[in-house]
């Protein structure tokens, strides 16, 4: 008796834990290979495996950090770390415009501060792209006639709605992920990974105008119109930026 | 003391960056002007600093009548606004990213020497506004556009506009000047089907749009919108193409140029009937109208004028000029030599001649493919803008009387057919009461129409009444 | 003796730092709570920078081709100072390959490329630190397969304050118009 009401306490505690779990609910990412983007060789790199989670942060989750962290109130902002706009569709320091809908207008020093907070950190560039391979795998070209890259489109190519739908209304990926596509866009650790010119370097070592003035010689497929839109909408980014459609999503493990 | 020193080092260091010694120049904000309309000729005689100010934002809009399409645009409209500027002026560009936007945009301005035509330097995120200047050092009529990546996909959604550099001793003088951009959209579904239309990439790649528009959308410079002249006029079209495939054969329906600045360069060519306007490029056409009438506008590769929307209209108005056009003066029945002498009346009357009425739409069926479907097309739904529909006509089945001597006799002067107001002339068409009666019953019992049966007797009676007067 | 020098300023700003820090601008690059380490093998905030302008760049020490154009086009900044200013203006250059850059490997790069002693700081640190920083100022870089990097090349001002006042991605503007401002 003793023994199992011990066990019967024992499975309440997994079982709050279970639930507070569920509150971040993380998918695990299997260690595999892809194909990055624009690297010039276009040889597959490794991706260990991680945690990542799988919806986009919440407004309601957003809250609780600022709860707890007041400098990072949207009246306490320092400028260092984010735009004016920051939390621009709250109404107030603590009053969300919709908990379910994705916290954006987030900078990336709010978007790290918030994954550090919870014992995590930003997914990198090659981690997030990996995971979200979608209905093509490492190696395969990109395909005009892609139902998926289709569908990518699609959303890329219609205005934003105000407020933001919730997350995980739409269907997951092979990892059990949500909105990976369709909801907003999400900052990534290495964001600035990106080659970016200023149309003015004299000697820089980075590929002349790949995604500003539109060059695709560089890039492993230039059918990937999805990707390139993901590329150049990050490689227009300042850390500071806070923009309407940009959330970001946590991940765990080894970088 | 000494943080005194720093404040006053940093305050040096914020003062903007001088261009080199220059002149002081006037500054200025350029009057901007949307399609169709052009800015006024500038009147100064020295280079000044101009400030353009262009916002770039994503809307729905309409493409055709119950087509509606995700535009990305510079400054809410397809083309974007236009900007002209005086070779010599120091032109600073402001391009501000509405926060609403989901991408990231620049601008590639063809009158910027410099790499990536500013596109680099105006690399935007929603939200953000860039600012570059560029020297505008060489005259002519210049394409911009968004070259962020995909820069297809940028530009076929419609972003892109014109930019004139006026030579420092400007543009001969003309009474009108409009501003005039081919583009082409490629869409889901096939041109004409109703709702929202995302882009097809697919078609895009195999470059095989379903419609080929100026100005945007289908009809923008039709009916009411029509560019309008008075006779005797000259005329100065600023011809864009933004592609971002199709290279325009750009013709003017019974005008000759009288003066093509080919591809917007300074060099002025004389008496050209088609020119050629390379995707990202630009034409100068001016001609003077001494005909009244309407005139069409169209890409001369000409599928795409009467089926994916290339036409337009310049509606001119004034005395008729019978010297130089003199209307039609005769109308005769033609009989080849060699021919037997038969009336074309009586030859017709040999043909077979229905039996019934199943028969009589069959036989109605093959005479309006003939006769009519060039201009009404083959369901009946007839062009937006320029031939009204015979599907559903609530002009058709008002009267089966008038439609006979519509037929019969033709039709000219405006006239409303389910709403909307067409002013085109419909020719009389040469047929035969049986023919006649064929092609109405056939109308009359296709596409929803009214299901009438039109006998060769009541077409000699309704001949009789002669031409229907419209006004 | 000029290490000590050196040392001894730092000591010097170290304290009267809270009281600056207490002035900084919302904007300033010395609100991060960052902790570097010069070539000396000496942790220092970046907040210790604060009461020069600095001129500062990324690089990395493995780097053979665009870091040496990059000090080069500093020191010929450097030298063209007039004499009043020289004083008042410190050059650092941060690595963005903390995972390789030691106080020792800066050190030889010092030696390498004939870099000043009195006016230069050599700063290595993390990962983490290396992308706030670079995220802050908008300089893009990535790491390729080789352990190479592809970076721009960018000199940067900062006010006394930290403030970003100004950034060269042109290395001969950079020069002609940093000595210009600075004159």
């Amino acid at each position: 008796m003793m023994i199992r009401g011990f066990s019967a306490a024992a499975l309440l505690l997994l079982l709050s834990s279970c639930q507070s779990l569920d509150e971040v609910r993380t998918a695990r990412i299997p260690q595999g290979e892809y194909v990055p983007f624009f690297d010039a060789d276009q040889k597959p790199v490794e991706v260990r495996s991680f945690h990542l989670d799988m919806t986009p942060v919440t407004q309601s989750q957003y809250l609780e950090f600022v709860k707890k962290n007041p400098s990072w109130r949207k009246s306490k902002i320092k400028r260092l770390f984010a735009d004016p706009d920051y939390l621009k569709n709250w109404k107030a320091d603590e009053q969300v415009q919709s908990e379910q809908a994705p916290v954006t207008y987030v900078s990336w020093f709010a978007a790290k501060a918030y994954c550090e907070w919870r014992g995590q950190r930003l997914p990198s560039i090659r981690e997030w792209e990996y995971a979200a391979l979608e209905g093509k795998r490492s190696g395969e070209r990109g395909d005009a006639s892609n139902d998926n890259q289709a569908g990518i489109l699609n959303w890329y190519s219609r205005p934003g709605k105000e407020p933001l739908p919730e997350v995980a209304k739409g269907a997951r990926n092979q990892y059990g992920l949500f909105d990976m596509h369709g909801l907003v866009w999400e900052w990534v650790f290495d964001f600035n990974s990106v080659p970016k010119s200023d149309g003015r370097s004299s000697s820089s070592e980075f590929p002349e105008d790949l995604f500003c003035a539109g060059g695709t010689g560089s890039s492993g497929d230039p059918g990937d119109y999805a990707s390139f839109m993901r590329f150049a909408f990050r490689s227009s980014l300042k850390g500071s930026y806070t923009i309407r459609d940009l959330g970001f999503r946590c991940a765990k493990g080894e970088s | 003391m000494r943080s005194h020193l720093m404040l006053f080092l940093s305050a040096m260091l914020l003062l903007p960056l001088p261009a080199g010694a220059q002149e002081v120049m006037e500054e200025e904000t350029a009057v901007v002007t949307y399609a169709p309309e052009v800015p006024p000729a500038i009147t100064r005689k020295k280079p000044a600093k101009v400030i353009v100010k262009i916002e770039t934002r994503e809307l729905v809009a309409r493409l055709a009548d119950g087509v509606e399409y995700t535009f990305w645009t510079f400054g809410g409209t397809v083309p974007g606004p236009f900007v002209r500027v005086r070779t010599g002026d120091l032109v600073e560009v402001h391009l501000s990213n509405h926060p609403d936007s989901k991408m990231p945009h620049n601008i590639d301005l063809h009158a910027v020497t410099g790499p990536g035509g500013g596109a680099a330097s105006t690399f935007t995120a929603p939200g953000h506004t860039s600012i570059f200047s560029f020297k505008a050092l060489n005259p002519g009529l210049y394409v911009y556009h968004c070259a962020t990546a995909p820069v297809g996909m940028h530009v076929a959604n419609g972003m892109y506009g014109l930019i004139l550099v006026e030579p420092e001793e400007g543009l001969p003088k003309v009474d009108r000047e409009y501003y005039v951009m081919q583009s082409e959209f490629y869409t889901k579904d096939k041109y004409g089907t109703a709702g929202l239309q995302p882009f097809d990439m697919e078609k895009a790649l195999k470059e095989q749009p379903d419609y080929v528009v100026f100005n945007g959308s289908v009809g923008a410079l039709s009916g009411d919108a029509a560019l309008q002249a008075n006779v005797g006029e000259k005329i100065r079209l600023y011809v864009g193409n933004g592609g971002p495939n199709l290279v325009s054969s750009f013709h003017v329906i019974g005008e000759i140029f009288d003066k093509v600045y080919g591809e917007g360069g300074t060099a002025a060519s004389d008496n050209i009937q088609t020119t050629l306007v390379p995707a990202g490029g630009s034409a100068i056409t001016d001609f003077k109208v001494d005909v009244p009438g309407t005139y069409i506008i169209v890409d001369h590769s000409i599928f795409r004028a009467f089926n994916k929307g290339a036409v337009a209209q310049l509606k001119v108005s004034g005395p008729e000029n019978k010297e130089i056009y003199s209307g039609k003066i005769g109308d005769e029945v033609y009989l080849p030599e060699g021919s037997t002498l038969q009336s074309i009346f009586q030859e017709s009357s040999s043909r077979p001649s229905a039996s019934s009425k199943e028969e009589r739409i069959k036989l109605g069926e093959s005479a309006y493919k003939t006769n009519c479907m060039a201009c009404h097309q083959s369901g009946g739904q007839g062009i937006p803008s320029a031939f009204p529909p015979l599907a559903g006509s609530d002009f058709l089945n008002a009267d089966p009387n008038r439609a006979i001597r519509v037929l019969l006799h033709g039709l000219s002067g405006p006239v409303k057919v389910n709403g909307e107001t067409y002013d085109s002339v419909m020719p009389a068409l040469q047929l035969a009461d049986e023919e006649a009666a064929n092609i109405l019953t056939y109308l009359y019992n296709s596409w929803g129409n009214a299901g009438h049966e039109i006998t060769p007797e009541q077409v000699a009676e309704a001949r009789k009444a002669g031409k229907v007067e419209n006004s | 003796m000029k290490k000590s020098l050196l040392t001894a300023a730092f000591f010097l700003l170290a304290a009267v730092m809270p009281v600056l820090s207490a002035e900084l601008p919302d904007n300033s690059l010395y609100q991060f709570e960052q902790e570097w380490t010069n070539q000396y093998g000496e942790k220092q905030s970046l907040e210790s920078l604060q009461g020069k302008v600095r001129i500062f760049a990324m690089v990395y020490t493995r780097c053979t081709s665009a870091c040496p154009l990059i000090v080069q086009a500093m020191k010929k900044i450097e030298q063209q100072l007039p004499p009043e200013a020289a004083g008042k203006i410190g050059f650092v250059l941060f690595s963005m390959d903390p995972k390789r850059d030691t106080p020792e490997s800066l050190r030889d790069f010092v030696r390498t490329h004939g870099i000043g002693k009195d006016n230069w700081l050599l700063l290595t640190s993390n990962q983490d630190n290396v992308q706030e920083l670079t995220a802050a100022i908008a300089f893009n870089f990535k790491e390729a397969a080789d352990g190479v990097f592809i970076h721009q090349n960018t000199i940067s001002v900062l006010d006394a304050k930290g403030v970003l006042v100004h950034q060269y991605p042109n290395l001969e503007d950079a020069v002609s118009e940093a000595v210009k401002g600075l004159s």
